[in-house]
């Protein structure tokens, strides 16, 4: 049955894609430990929100007490680009019914995302392809998931091994992609100056959510008036 | 950290995500955001990343600390330069971990 053929094709594509997931899930499932939370949650995260990044942050955000509104905030706007890239996906499916469509973008990521692009171009993407695809990825990202939480209830404390440092050098890393200009980099830096602020004048709480907001609208003043001085 | 606030901020981070996922289907189009918004998200997560690190790297019980006792700060400037030249998860954590092992070991 073609039907079968193509999600076989799909789950065939996704086994790359969760090989390169593995690291960074069993590294969440780690950090996820590390942070207290339950196993359950950290299921939750991988298999229902099934975004590396914003989870995370999410994370980090929730050893640093912040609260409900502040890290919803973040994850919508670090998953915001999920919106364009549904927004591509979608017109290549415009044919299927919609609650296909429906099905396979919940499941979206930044490398099904690439995959699906690359083989819509040599055979047009059908729903059982999506479907092979998209589910293998979220398996496999729960389950390196889980498997990291697994090792983070065996380890002993690993202060001495320096392992704490491990979120903050996951938000070095993230940022430091992240910065891909100089009005970037600018935002940053202002972000950063002024959550210090913040911080010190003791509203550390909303400092991530209002130094970030500034800092952005800054950088889109910025952005603008280069636009305009041109 | 309860449970229920936890379930909570999972409940939320849920429901945005599947609104950015399924917008587009909504709309049925392959509208452009307005380049504003589009700015302001592009910036967003850099400026977010950055709001959360440098407190956490500068801060130290309401105080900024410089001083050597405060690993992270300075474990943080080689692992950023690792971050920039690799631009790879993976190598950034390992090498910020095992660097303050060391740091750890000596001191």
């Amino acid at each position: 049955m073609q039907v079968e053929k193509e999600a076989r094709r799909g789950i065939v594509d996704g086994l790359p894609v969760i090989l390169g997931y593995l690291p960074y899930g069993i590294a969440f499932g780690l950090l996820a430990k590390q942070a207290s939370l339950t196993l359950w949650a950290t299921l939750a995260m991988s298999a229902f929100v099934y975004a590396g990044t914003a989870q995370f942050i999410a994370v980090a955000m929730l050893q640093n007490q912040q609260t409900l509104w502040a890290i919803t905030l973040a994850t919508f706007i670090v998953n915001s680009r999920y919106i364009l890239m549904n927004g591509a996906l979608t017109q290549k499916c415009l044919q299927w019914p919609t609650w296909k469509r429906f099905l396979v973008s919940y499941y979206v990521s930044d490398e099904t995302f690439v995959v699906m692009s690359n083989r819509h171009k040599s055979s047009p993407l059908t729903p059982a392809y999506a479907l092979g695809l998209n589910f293998t990825g979220v398996f496999g990202w729960t389950t390196s998931s889980v498997m990291g939480f697994a090792i983070g209830q065996r380890l002993p404390n690993l202060d001495m091994l320096g392992f704490d440092f491990a979120l903050i050098a996951v938000l070095i890393a993230l940022a430091t992609m992240l910065v891909k200009d100089k009005l970037s980099l600018i935002v940053a830096g202002a972000a950063g100056l002024i959550a210090i602020g913040l911080n010190l004048l003791g509203y550390a709480n909303f400092s991530i959510l209002v130094a970030a907001l500034a800092a952005s609208v800054l950088g889109v003043v910025l952005a603008w008036k280069r636009k305009t001085l041109v | 950290m309860e449970t229920q606030n936890v379930g909570l901020i999972i409940a939320g981070m849920i429901v945005v995500t599947t609104f950015s996922r399924w917008l587009p289907i909504f709309l049925l189009a392959n509208r452009q955001l307005p380049r504003q918004a589009q700015h302001f998200l592009d910036f967003a997560a850099p400026a977010i990343l950055s709001a959360m690190l440098f407190p956490a790297l500068i801060v130290k019980q309401g105080a900024i600390d410089l001083s050597w006792a405060n690993n992270y700060l300075w474990i943080a400037l080689p692992t950023w330069l690792v971050a920039y030249k690799t631009k790879n998860i993976a190598y950034t954590v390992l090498s910020g971990v095992l660097l303050l092992a060391l740091w750890r070991q000596l001191m």
